[in-house]
């Protein structure tokens, strides 16, 4: 926890070192308010990253949670929360103070712009209409602000405590053994053998004279069999369901929110691809097989492809059936978008972290919130018939393009 | 079919520093097993890894039946059958899952390979469970799976870095006969730091120290060259310290009448020392403790600074190797001047240092406990507690 809130602190105090630099640059003042500039990072920041540093603590220590589904769990956890303030009408869930700045800036704007009505919102860009400004002298640090915040530090503290109480790694034996000991336990040993039986006694069946063919359809299954196998029951329960209702919801609209959630489902397969060799330590195996990247790596990325089209394929027969050609093609490019991105991320990083992180934000943002520029999978009717799945092609061809380089890069090394 | 090493070396870098884990090796093969001996560091693992196209060299080439596998790796991918010594398996597949998945890789033909998986899996005594999860399995099965995907493709030039690691004695026993019946028209490397494994069936042996192959001959010449040197001496166990000091002593049995130790010198260490046959332990000992090639050793230097005389851990690269016990995570290197003991922690590393000899006063004991990392510098605590030694190892290469 406090290793965790370190780090976090230190990114913290970087910003605020960085917001003296930006008023120095920009010659806003050259007078600095060392309390008004750094204690909205004291109170605000800090209390919220030991939430953070507790939330990484306590997922450590919940063994569901320790991997990468860890990770896509705390995403929605933290895109839920984020609008929880306004969900459950009270700024005392507001985990990271925004909503503190957001009441204080807009009361400061209110005497100034009497005529307006007032909403808030982030964005970036440009704007087509004038803007107008406001003089805000920052937060007023009341008693009921600090507390609040006070308390979200409690919080992280009673879930450090939490974490506490669900660490077992220290002692094994209390309590229902783990399941890998319990698999250990109830392994069939095999029978003894006496070392002095000849071992001539199991002969070898000769391979064939020249054995060293391709067969990709053969690495292919075995890839197949590699990404799929490991998941519980329900896994495949949600995926054929998900799979199904793209195909059978009536509108387009709902189908492409569908399809949408089909594609994050496998998530955590895909972000195994090009990773796996190194995490379980098999690369010297295949690595020292012949033609490593003209036979395995390919097996490894059609293996994802299938993964989509299998996930995804009830929103690819709509398509066909429905005769919509450039829809089929857009889905089409999603299909190979997805696995490229998984793999070239997973040779080069050598872990599944990037792409668990950068495909959910992609997907949050570009599917699921219709951003037509980030619909890589064009699941909304307008994206499909846009320039941009031809943008998602092109990237989809760099990308195979950096996930070779990186496997050569590997075997070199 | 024939293997050729032309000098190769190679270099670690890192953290500032370079490692020389391999110093202009030189070897050729043809079909036999080459034992390859050598303490843990001494560079086995990285010659294995080049010969089995995982790690490139840094100078110097491998020829594979005169094409250099650098530029041209997949004619001997083709033939190799590797089993690393460190390796990994699929937790969720089977055993027949994990070796067919193995045999599309390589590339083996399906008319014969799931035939071929079955009587694999019969030879290494995994039948029985061979549709159970690995991730179920016990060090010593998964290594047997290893053993098995290395046999996969009838290599004919088949890699094995310590193989029998995790084996109990029965399928140890049982693999080394494997060993020897595949011996015929192929190349076996056995690599190890288990003299034995390497004494029954290698037809040749290569010894690396710290890099450097410091031997390469049949089992009979490498006896012969400690012919005449090896002695039996019996001591009080109080004494026992002392010889080792002294002299190379290879193996200890403790008696009713005292220690019966196994010392290889050129001449008796006393007048009661009886003269025994070598064995491949013996010659292996001698090979490493030769001057010139302290590689076992660490030397140490150490700086003091409130306490103890200035001699302390003085140029420790003169002292000769004095005691090196059979097991070759200890180490013992001695030197200097310095009354009194010393044990610290470093790391995973506890070192002792003792005082009782008078020319080569302090031994230094590594005991590797958990990694193979060695340390490069360290802070300690004496048993009079003083805290401010300082201790900075190096490499001892080449007695220098």
């Amino acid at each position: 926890m406090a290793s965790n809130l370190a780090v976090l602190g230190l990114m913290v105090v970087i910003l605020a070192v960085s917001g003296i630099a930006m008023q120095l640059v920009r010659g806003e003042d050259r007078h600095i308010e060392l309390w008004k500039l750094f204690a909205p990072f004291l109170l605000l920041a800090f209390p919220a990253m030991a939430v953070v540093a507790a939330i990484a603590v306590l997922f450590e220590t919940i063994p569901f949670l320790r991997g990468g589904f860890g990770n896509i769990v705390y995403f929605f956890a933290w895109a839920t929360g984020l609008s929880l303030p306004i969900a459950a009408g009270t700024h005392a869930v507001d985990l990271t103070g925004m909503f503190v700045v957001a009441d204080s800036a807009l009361s400061a704007a209110r005497p100034s712009l009497q005529n307006s009505t007032f909403s808030l919102s982030f964005d970036l860009g440009y704007f087509d209409f004038p803007l107008s400004t406001f003089r805000w002298e920052g937060v007023t640090w009341t008693a009921e602000i600090v507390i609040t915040r006070i308390i979200w530090l409690g919080c992280s503290l009673v879930l450090v405590i939490l974490s506490a109480f669900l660490f077992d790694r220290f002692d094994l034996s209390p309590g229902k053994p783990r399941r890998e000991t319990q698999e250990a336990a109830t392994a069939v040993v095999p029978r003894r053998v006496n070392a002095s039986i000849p071992v001539s006694s199991v002969s070898l069946t000769p391979l064939c004279t020249e054995q060293a063919h391709s067969r990709f359809l053969a690495i292919l299954t075995a890839e197949l069999r590699l990404i799929l196998k490991g998941q519980k029951w329900w896994w495949y329960v949600v995926a054929t369901g998900l799979a199904i209702a793209s195909a059978v919801v009536p509108t387009a609209e709902a189908r492409g929110l569908v399809l949408a959630c089909a594609w994050i489902w496998p998530v955590l397969l895909w972000s195994s691809m090009g990773i796996r060799e190194t995490r379980e330590q098999t690369y010297q195996l295949i690595f020292s097989a012949p033609h490593p990247i003209a036979r395995q790596l390919p097996a490894v990325w059609m293996a994802g492809v299938l993964v989509a089209l299998l996930t995804g394929g009830g929103f690819g027969i709509r398509l066909l059936l429905g005769g919509n050609i450039r829809g089929l093609m857009a889905w089409f490019i999603g299909v190979f978008f997805i696995p490229t991105f998984a793999l070239s991320l997973g040779v080069w990083s050598g872990t599944g972290k990037p792409f668990e992180i950068c495909y959910t934000l992609l997907w949050y943002v570009g599917p699921l919130h219709a951003v037509p520029q980030l619909d890589f999978m064009a699941s909304a009717p307008a994206t499909a018939a846009s320039r941009y799945p031809l943008f998602y092609l092109v990237l989809t061809c760099i990308l195979a393009v950096v996930a070779l380089t990186g496997r050569k890069h590997q075997l070199k090394s | 079919m024939r293997l050729v090493v032309e000098n190769l070396s190679k270099e670690y870098r890192g953290g500032g520093q370079v490692v020389q884990a391999l110093s202009k090796v030189q070897i050729a093969l043809r079909p036999g097993v080459l034992g390859l001996l050598g303490p843990n560091g001494a560079g086995k693992s990285t010659l294995m890894r080049i010969l089995a196209t995982i790690t490139q060299p840094s100078s110097g080439r491998v020829l594979w039946n005169d094409v250099e596998i650098a530029h041209h790796p997949d004619p001997l991918r083709t033939v190799l059958g590797y089993l690393p010594q460190d390796f990994g398996v699929y937790p969720n597949l089977n055993a027949l899952e994990f070796l067919e998945y193995l045999a599309a890789v390589k590339g083996i033909q399906t008319a014969t390979v799931r035939k071929r998986i079955g009587e694999l899996l019969e030879l290494v005594n995994l039948t029985e469970v061979a549709k159970r999860p690995l991730g179920g399995y016990s060090g010593g099965m998964r290594q047997r799976i290893g053993i098995a995907q290395a046999l996969l493709n009838d290599p004919q030039l088949l890699i094995v870095d310590e193989p029998t690691a995790g084996l109990d004695p029965e399928e140890r026993v049982r693999f080394r006969n494997l060993l020897s019946e595949l011996s015929g028209e192929r190349i076996v490397i056995l690599s190890t730091h288990i003299v034995s494994d390497v004494e029954a069936v290698a037809s040749s042996i290569a010894i690396l120290a710290h890099g450097h192959l410091i031997a390469h001959d049949v089992p009979e010449a490498l006896l012969a060259s400690v012919a005449g040197k090896v002695w039996q001496v019996v001591v009080p166990s109080s004494e026992l310290y002392a010889l080792r000091q002294k002299h190379l002593v290879s193996s200890t049995a403790h008696r009713s009448d005292g220690v019966h130790a196994r010392v290889v010198a050129d001449a008796a260490p006393e007048n009661a020392a009886r003269p025994l046959d070598p064995v491949l332990e013996d010659a292996y000992l001698s090979a490493v403790a030769q001057p010139g090639h302290h590689c076992l050793g660490y030397c140490a230097r150490g700086l003091p600074r409130a306490h103890s005389p200035s001699e302390l851990f003085v140029d420790l690269g003169l002292c000769a190797l004095s005691g090196l016990s059979g097991d070759s995570r200890q180490t013992y290197a001695a030197g200097g001047t310095h009354a009194g003991d010393f044990q610290f922690r470093m790391g995973r590393w506890t070192v002792v240092a003792r005082s009782e000899c008078v020319h080569f006063a302090c031994g230094l004991l590594f005991r590797e406990e958990h990694h193979p990392a060695r340390p490069r510098h360290a802070r300690g605590t004496d048993s009079r507690g003083h805290s401010d030694l300082e201790i900075h190892l190096r490499s001892w290469e080449n007695g220098k």
